[in-house]
């Protein structure tokens, strides 16, 4: 499989690749450590499906998965304000969060 | 988002009736098989990649991977009591037996394969549950995701491939035909279609769910994002994989993910991926979301790009990576204890998708480039 | 009969009320449930003093009036459905002990909110069994607001008054205290109110908090029950379900009852009472059995409240409102379900049904089995993310003792083998996790999981779900002796009933804080199936060790004398008595040994007898 070349990124596009995955680390942690997902960090892809399937989160996990997610980012998340398909992956989750951290600057995260 | 209206109303009555109704398939792709005998459960540990903690009556998406790690099938591997009901969508039955009989020789497992005795009919739509009721009883609506019943006419699996209300009917071949007949018949009250195989590759496609047909070239699952279906055992594979995360450790810049972009327009796989001028991939698949009327598309990019969001270009049409699956389906706002199709008009659906690209000019995309 | 609900202090303001359909769901006054807004109303209990161990007091000394019974005179037992307790799960039990000076052991049944009728079906038991001559059995329960908290982080509480099987989805929480005095019929001449035909159990083996969608575990349970009475489906007129008003239990239970009963499901009224009381847990067993008993015996049936539209394919036959022309019943079934999954089911009815008895069976001691620490790692089989230490313990300690009694519980087995457990309290890494959601974030912002596993069935129901292990189950709460009991108990199931043909008897205890000794779990596989081990030849129930003594040397009959060993006495706790009775059973197995294991403490004394059998 050839390799890509190593190029400089333009500073938006690094930006936002920055903050997204800063983001992705954040609730790759959260996943881990408040929802106890059984995988390490690395093992957490973006596309990976957060109930039933992927991380396995059950439903019971729902209002646990938006609580830890608001306590670490400062943000109030409520599932009925941004719709059911906002927590299917970890990468709707990352987008959410992003988005609202653009739209609302806060300190970084309340954490717990 | 009269665009959207459009695209529904124009799309073909399978697709439509996919996304509104409900729709049956009877495609010979699914593979079923049984493992059986005193080491059941480690054959299936071996040759499949998931961890398999399951209950009796409960099912995991798992992988058949080469031992170089390339994903040959698309496994649903079920919990029956202490044997296990594989669902594989890949191989056929010869070289899926050929396989398991290379790595599972010395074992004391029995491989039933089932292609014979056995048809699998998939069911799927916001009210595929409704019409399985009508068909098969009132219990399926109680069929939880990811788990089966046995019923008198097989195995009804509920596996959700082309969305939340997806199902796999695995039946006994001779009422195979009596099923297919009593689903068109109940299906009538469903405006419900019949698909062949292309509509269910593309609805596939549209929930985002791992098509082994599509497999890029030296494809493994940590490219693929599907890493969540590996255990961290031993498998068929699993040597392949640790080495090639072993090179992703010490050469990131070599590492790639498959990602899901938005196209303003058909492009042809292989052209090449392109952020702000310079290639960072390229395209692997492209299919027009009937339903949407947007294209849909797969591309292998640089992993440091994996992320939504990201303004590209693709052989000069303009592109975008979104975090898929690109349909927020209306199963998503179907309740069976509530709701029914007859009484539809009562539930508020969404909008089919949150996605839509801006129509921006080509030579507008090439002196903007960058992120949103 | 005895009842302080949201209806009234006593049975009298309980029938007047339910007969005029004059609900009880009001907005809570006694707790500040504004941050959980709009969750509002509850089955306030308004009676002072506000405690459940005051309410249970006041209705064990109304039944106790209304039978006149001096409860302090003849072998009076005490047994109590409870969720929290009073401070203490068995807090409650252990009061009215001492104030009734009840001369009869006092226990507790702790299953959430099957625990009541769990408990007159135990009360039965004993009666049967000759030990007791009378027994106050039901349950007690006073709201929380961690239980607001934690429902509501379930996503299973109504903002209007609950409905069940109506068109409002969701529960209301509710509260109070019920006792039956319960006796062998015929002993005395005074007319009872009326009769328990039948009781039974089961574990529905599925999920922390859902039903078994197909209402499998309930159909389970009433086909049990009714093959206890000797009665046929078409035996029965009318249904008290559970019916919390939540869409999952409403639907499955009701899927239950039609599958147990068949289409006469469909021809008679089904319906659910905490649409009045609340869902009141611990208690709501006894009281919905009250409510169906003064109802049926005056002629008329509980009414449904608030039904509206009713929901897709929901019983037919609701018995609508209080003016609403309801048939008699002289028959009824009240079921009730919990968390973790236990099943616990009644029939009740106005006259007596005679029913033969079984031939007894010869149980055996067929494995045994020890996890003595929280660091033994059961089997990979099972996903364990949102577990707590008791729940791993027990599920290794199960798994262990199945294993050496070389049972795989497979198939059509998994409804025949059923799991006892005896402990004391929940486990405190649970409670830590909840209390600690709640401090971080508030009470509107719980953790559900830590709330699911924090009835003390959560380990039995986790040990059950990750084993299939489908038949009856209960958790006990016995003064040190928890697990004895267990074992006493499952053995005298296994010997007089046929709806198990094995029976899981474990004890657990789980530590708080870095001391953990005394910590683990133990599990007793007892057989009804022929084969080699120790034979369960006796076992007896009584507050004072000398009565149990001679009731067990009594029923054993052996020829020679046992040995007698008698147990470490241990304030609380479950897990080392059990512990201390298998290591005594696996040298009484390997000597070839008859022992009686005395297992005593303040509040009851149980005796097991063990014979080895001759090869």
């Amino acid at each position: 499989m050839s390799g890509v070349l190593e190029t400089p990124i333009g500073d938006d596009v690094a930006a936002h690749l920055s903050r997204r995955e800063a983001v992705l680390g954040r609730v790759r942690r959260v996943l881990i450590d408040k929802l106890k997902a059984p995988m390490a960090p690395e093992e957490i892809d973006l596309d990976a499906p957060l109930f039933g399937t992927g991380i396995g989160l059950d439903s019971i996990d729902a209002v646990e998965l938006v609580v830890a997610m608001e306590a670490e980012f400062g943000l109030r998340l409520s599932e009925s304000e941004v719709g059911p398909w906002a927590f299917r992956t970890v990468h709707a989750v990352v987008e959410l969060v992003a988005d609202r951290i653009a739209l609302e600057p806060s300190p970084e995260g309340a954490g717990t | 988002m009269s665009d959207l209206d459009e695209a529904l109303e124009s799309a073909s009555p399978g697709q439509r009736a996919l996304r509104t109704s409900a729709a049956y398939a009877r495609t010979s792709r699914a593979v079923p098989l049984w493992l059986r005998g005193a080491d059941a459960r480690e054959a299936a540990l071996k040759v499949l990649t998931s961890r398999l903690l399951l209950r009796d009556g409960q099912a995991q998406q798992a992988l058949l991977l080469d031992e170089t790690a390339r994903p040959l099938a698309d496994v649903t591997v079920c919990a029956d009591d202490e044997d296990y009901l594989l669902v594989v969508d890949g191989l056929s039955p010869a070289d899926l037996h050929a396989h398991l009989n290379q790595h599972l020789e010395g074992m004391d497992v029995t491989i039933e394969g089932a292609s014979e005795s056995h048809e699998v009919i998939s069911v799927h739509g916001p009210f595929g549950w409704e019409l399985l009721v009508e068909v098969l009883g009132s219990d399926l609506m109680a069929l939880p995701y990811l788990n089966f019943f046995r019923l008198d006419e097989g195995y009804a699996l509920r596996g959700g491939k082309t969305g939340e209300f997806g199902y796999e009917l695995v039946v006994h071949r001779e009422l195979a035909d009596g099923i297919e007949q009593a689903l068109a018949d109940k299906g009538a009250a469903f405006d419900a279609q019949k698909l062949d195989a292309d509509a269910l590759s593309l609805a596939q496609f549209e929930a985002w769910f791992f098509d082994p047909q599509f497999v890029p070239e030296g494809a493994t699952p940590l490219e693929l994002q599907l890493q969540w279906r590996l255990s961290r055992r031993p498998f068929v594979g699993k040597t392949a994989i640790d080495g090639r995360r072993e090179l992703h450790t010490t050469q990131p810049g070599l590492a790639q993910k498959l990602v899901c972009v938005l196209l303003s327009d058909a492009a042809r796989p292989g052209e090449a991926v392109s952020s702000e001028g310079e290639k960072v991939g390229s395209l692997f698949r492209a299919e027009r979301s009937e339903v949407t009327g947007l294209w849909l598309g797969s591309a292998m990019v640089s992993a440091r790009y994996a992320h939504a969001g990201l303004d590209l270009t693709i052989a000069g049409v303009r592109a975008r990576t979104i975090a898929p699956p690109l349909l927020d389906n209306r199963s998503l706002h179907v309740d069976p204890r509530r709701h029914g199709y007859a009484t539809r008009d009562e539930i508020t659906f969404g909008p089919l998708t949150r996605h839509a690209l801006r129509h921006a000019s080509a030579s507008t995309a090439a002196s903007e480039g960058g992120a949103r | 009969m005895g009842a302080v609900s949201a209806l009234g202090p006593d049975v009298s303001a309980l029938r007047d009320a339910v007969l005029a359909g004059r609900g009880g769901l009001s907005p809570m006054t006694r707790l500040d449930l504004r941050s959980l807004s709009p969750i509002h109303l509850a089955g306030e209990v308004r009676i002072e003093p506000l405690d459940a161990r005051a309410w249970a007091l006041r209705a064990a000394r109304e039944a106790c009036a209304d039978a006149g019974l001096d409860p302090s005179v003849g072998r009076v037992g005490v047994i109590v459905g409870t969720t929290d307790g009073e401070g203490a799960i068995d807090a409650i039990a252990v009061a009215l002990q001492d104030a009734l000076a009840l001369a009869g052991p006092a226990l507790t049944i702790s299953t959430a909110c099957s625990s009541s009728t769990n408990a007159i079906g135990l009360a039965c038991t004993l009666l049967e069994r000759g030990e007791l001559d009378m027994v106050l059995a039901g349950g007690a329960e006073r709201l929380l607001i961690e239980m607001f908290a934690g429902f509501a982080a379930l996503g299973v509480l109504s903002t209007e008054p609950c409905a069940p099987f109506g068109e409002t989805v969701g529960t209301t929480l509710g509260e109070g205290a019920g006792f039956l005095v319960l006796e062998r019929a015929g002993e005395r001449a005074r007319r009872p109110h009326g009769y328990v035909l039948g009781h039974a159990l089961s574990s529905d083996a599925f999920h922390e908090t859902s039903p078994e969608p197909r209402g499998e575990g309930t159909a389970r349970a009433i086909r049990a029950c009714l093959s206890d009475a000797r009665l046929t489906p078409g035996d029965v007129e009318y249904v008290n379900a559970h019916a919390t008003g939540t869409a999952a239990n409403d639907d499955a239970e009701w899927r239950g009852i039609q599958k147990a009963l068949g289409p006469h499901a469909l021809s008679i009224p089904v319906n659910g009472s905490k649409g009045l009381l609340g869902h009141a847990q611990g208690a709501c067993g006894v009281l919905e059995a009250i409510t169906t008993l003064v109802c049926m015996t005056a002629g008329r049936l509980p009414p449904s409240v608030r039904i509206g539209k009713g929901r897709r394919q929901g019983p037919p036959h609701l018995a609508l409102g209080p003016a609403a022309p309801s048939s008699a019943a002289r028959i009824a079934l009240t079921n009730n379900a919990a968390f973790g999954g236990a099943n616990a089911v009644l029939a009740i009815g106005l006259d007596p049904h005679a029913r033969e008895a079984r031939a007894r069976r010869t149980v055996r001691i067929a494995g045994l089995g020890i996890a003595p620490s929280r660091e033994v790692v059961s089997s990979s089989e099972h996903d364990l993310r949102q577990s707590d230490p008791a729940a791993r313990m027990l599920l290794s300690a199960t798994e262990a003792a199945l294993a050496d009694a070389g049972l795989r519980v497979r198939g059509a087995l998994r409804d025949r083998v059923g799991i006892f457990a005896g402990a004391s309290q929940v486990s405190p890494f649970t409670v830590s996790e909840l209390r600690d959601s709640i401090e971080a974030h508030g009470l509107a912002r719980a953790s559900a999981p830590a709330f699911a596993r924090a009835v003390l069935h959560a380990p039995t129901g986790a040990a059950s779900r990750f084993l299939g292990l489908r038949g009856p189950t209960t958790t006990l709460v016995a003064d040190g002796v928890a697990g004895v009991l267990a074992l006493a108990e499952a053995g005298a199931l296994l010997a007089e009933r046929d709806d198990a043909d094995w029976m899981c008897a474990g004890a657990w205890d789980e530590r708080d804080g870095s001391d953990q000794r005394g910590e683990g779990a133990a599990c007793v596989v007892l057989s009804a199936e022929p084969g080699p081990g120790l034979v369960l030849v006796a076992t007896a129930i009584a507050r004072q060790p000398d009565e149990a003594v001679a009731l067990a040397v009594a029923r054993a009959a052996l020829p020679q004398p046992p040995t007698i060993v008698v147990l470490p006495e241990r304030r609380g706790g479950a897990y080392l008595a059990l512990r201390d009775l298998v290591e005594v059973a696996r040298s009484a197995r390997s000597e070839g040994r008859n022992v009686l294991v005395i297992g005593k403490s303040e509040r009851i004394c149980v005796v097991v007898v063990l014979a080895s059998v001759s090869p």
